[in-house]
């Protein structure tokens, strides 16, 4: 069990997907699919949908609360994002989602030494507090 | 953070359900950046006009619903849909995306925004002036209005903008405090060739050139030319904030906020660096794909241009004609538009075979009748966003370049502007 700064309350179980590199949801992921459209990007093609997404840092634009929003709309963004920067633009997305599409989806700040533990495919349980337990 | 009462009242949710969301959503922006307060606002400009993302949509109906109104000033950036040129997007998608802006529209009207439709609010009259206190979104407004005019605020994002509206305050942290607003790097520019150091062009390469150097520090900018406009440094901070990120820079010398170098620094020791020569003519290049042959197209006034540069522009088309059926587009807010119409520039750039468009962004899907293929602009931002959002490649020139390649139809390069460092 881990104790995590929740930045937006929720609750979600979801398996971990560890990016390796920052992510823009404006135009770097498929808001259709889910899938991780930059070229440039490491996991080019990997799916964020229903995942615990573990990531540096949401890089980006001011046009990052609509499109995140709108992968949460379609049910095809992830169910949890834990970020190790508290970017304004992430939280945002999240917020609004939450009070337009009933979704009680968490967003988490940990540290690189909490964020290294968490491993691709594992499934991570997160409480309403930001206490995360992998299971 | 410390709220007031009014603000308590409405994180209760005793001010109803819209100022509960908008508290909630900027008193947790507020808590990630540090910030111990709010600090109330002027007057706000909201993006939230971006016809495409469904999102946007639902919120302003959500808000609208709930008979909700924005307690400041608040102007929105551009849509889809120009009603003075309804065959400019025309395709299905085109279609769909041009409805919806309406509705869009409609909906900012209800929440009590004023429908500027423009990325250029800082050229409407009454517009803030030094130490006001506001809330921006778009990217070459938030710099010019910090850097130019001495307004402050951070680069907000979608709903966050209109959260600060509804709300009428934003959380006192960065850009909006004194301590946040000094430079952190001073960058000398390298004096330049006369004709070029005279054109607009010359500061979109300098502002790419910043951009590019910048990272996430707040530049000083010494050596930039001592008769730059307001209307010039906009090039500055639209391609910085494009090609960088950059919410505000110091023109050493040129603005109120930074009359010396140390001045803009607070007299703290910062990091040092130069734009050289070399560096304008790189940014040049970056934004150059073609240098020759025939062009498909040519854009003009991203963001929205000025009347000065509307003026400009009619000299140098009076009597001439764009070549038969090359789009020739020039963007600008309706105050300008009607300005320029009252001094008969519409008409000499209509009759030229210029296309004046008005409330929206030509760099934007759905793509604009037109554009596809070799564009020309006399703008950094145009030149570096539009290939990535529609079938084109750009090259940057200077306005007289823009008007000759246009008449001939192909690209005409000034020999004047043409240097080797």
């Amino acid at each position: 069990m881990m104790a995590l700064k929740s930045l937006v309350e929720g609750t979600a179980s979801a398996p971990v997907l560890v990016l390796d590199a920052p992510i823009s949801f404006w135009g770097g992921i498929d808001y259709l699919t889910g899938l991780i459209q930059d070229r440039s990007h490491p996991q080019n093609g990997k799916s964020i949908a229903g995942t615990c997404l573990v990531v540096s840092n949401i890089r980006g634009s001011g046009g990052t609360p609509g499109v995140l929003a709108d992968t949460l709309r379609r049910g095809c963004g992830p169910a949890a994002i834990v970020i190790g920067y508290p970017d304004i633009n992430t939280m945002t997305g999240i917020v609004v989602a939450n009070r337009l599409y009933g979704s009680v989806f968490p967003m988490l700040l940990a540290t690189p030494e909490q964020r290294a533990a968490l491993v691709t495919g594992v499934r991570a349980v997160i409480d309403k507090d930001g206490s995360l337990a992998l299971g | 953070m410390k709220l007031t009462v009014e603000e308590q009242a409405m994180a209760d949710g005793r001010r109803g359900p819209v100022l509960e969301f908008a508290i909630d959503l900027l008193t947790k922006a507020g808590a990630m950046h540090g910030a111990e307060r709010f600090e109330p606002i002027e007057a706000a400009y909201v993006n939230t006009t971006f016809a495409t993302v469904q999102p946007l949509h639902d919120l302003l109906v959500w808000l609208a619903g709930n008979r909700a109104q924005v307690t400041v000033p608040t102007y929105t950036n551009v849509g889809i849909d120009d009603p003075d040129n309804p065959m400019l997007r025309t395709d299905d998608y085109g279609r769909w995306a041009t409805q919806q802006s309406r509705e869009l529209r409609d909906l900012h009207k209800q929440v009590g925004c004023k429908l500027a439709m423009t990325c250029a609010p800082y050229q409407l009259p009454g517009a803030p002036g030094l130490g006001a206190q506001i809330a921006v979104s778009e990217s070459n407004a938030v710099s010019y209005f910090n850097s130019v005019v001495g307004a402050r605020t951070l680069k907000y994002g979608d709903f966050i903008d209109m959260a600060a509206a509804l709300a009428g305050r934003v959380p006192f942290v960065g850009l909006h405090t004194a301590d946040g607003r000094r430079a952190t790097l001073h960058l000398d520019v390298a004096p330049l060739p006369d004709a070029l150091a005279g054109d607009d062009l010359s500061y979109q390469l300098i502002g790419h050139a910043m951009g590019r150097k910048a990272g996430m520090e707040l530049p000083a900018l010494t050596g930039v030319n001592p008769g730059a406009s307001p209307e010039n440094l906009r090039g500055i901070s639209a391609t910085g904030a494009s090609a960088g990120g950059v919410a505000m820079f110091h023109a050493v010398g040129l603005i109120p906020e930074a009359s010396t170098l140390a001045a803009a620094t607070g007299g703290n020791d910062v990091g040092t660096g130069n734009i050289s020569a070399a560096d304008i003519l790189a940014a040049r290049n970056e934004m150059t794909a073609f240098s020759q042959g025939a062009i498909d197209a040519v854009v003009i006034g991203t963001p929205h241009a000025p009347l000065s540069e509307v003026g400009m522009l009619a000299d140098l088309v009076d009597g001439r004609a764009v070549k038969d059926g090359l789009p020739f587009y020039i963007q600008m807010n309706r105050f300008v538009l009607e300005s320029a119409r009252a001094k008969g520039w519409i008409d000499v750039l209509r009759k030229a075979g210029a296309t004046p468009v008005a409330d929206t962004c030509l760099y934007w899907r759905p793509q604009a009748h037109g554009l596809e293929g070799r564009v020309m602009t006399n703008s950094g931002k145009y030149a570096y966003y539009a290939p990535g959002e529609l079938p084109v490649t750009t090259a940057i020139a200077s306005l007289r370049e823009c008007v000759e390649s246009a008449v001939r139809g192909e690209v005409w390069n000034d020999p004047e502007l043409d240097f080797r460092p």
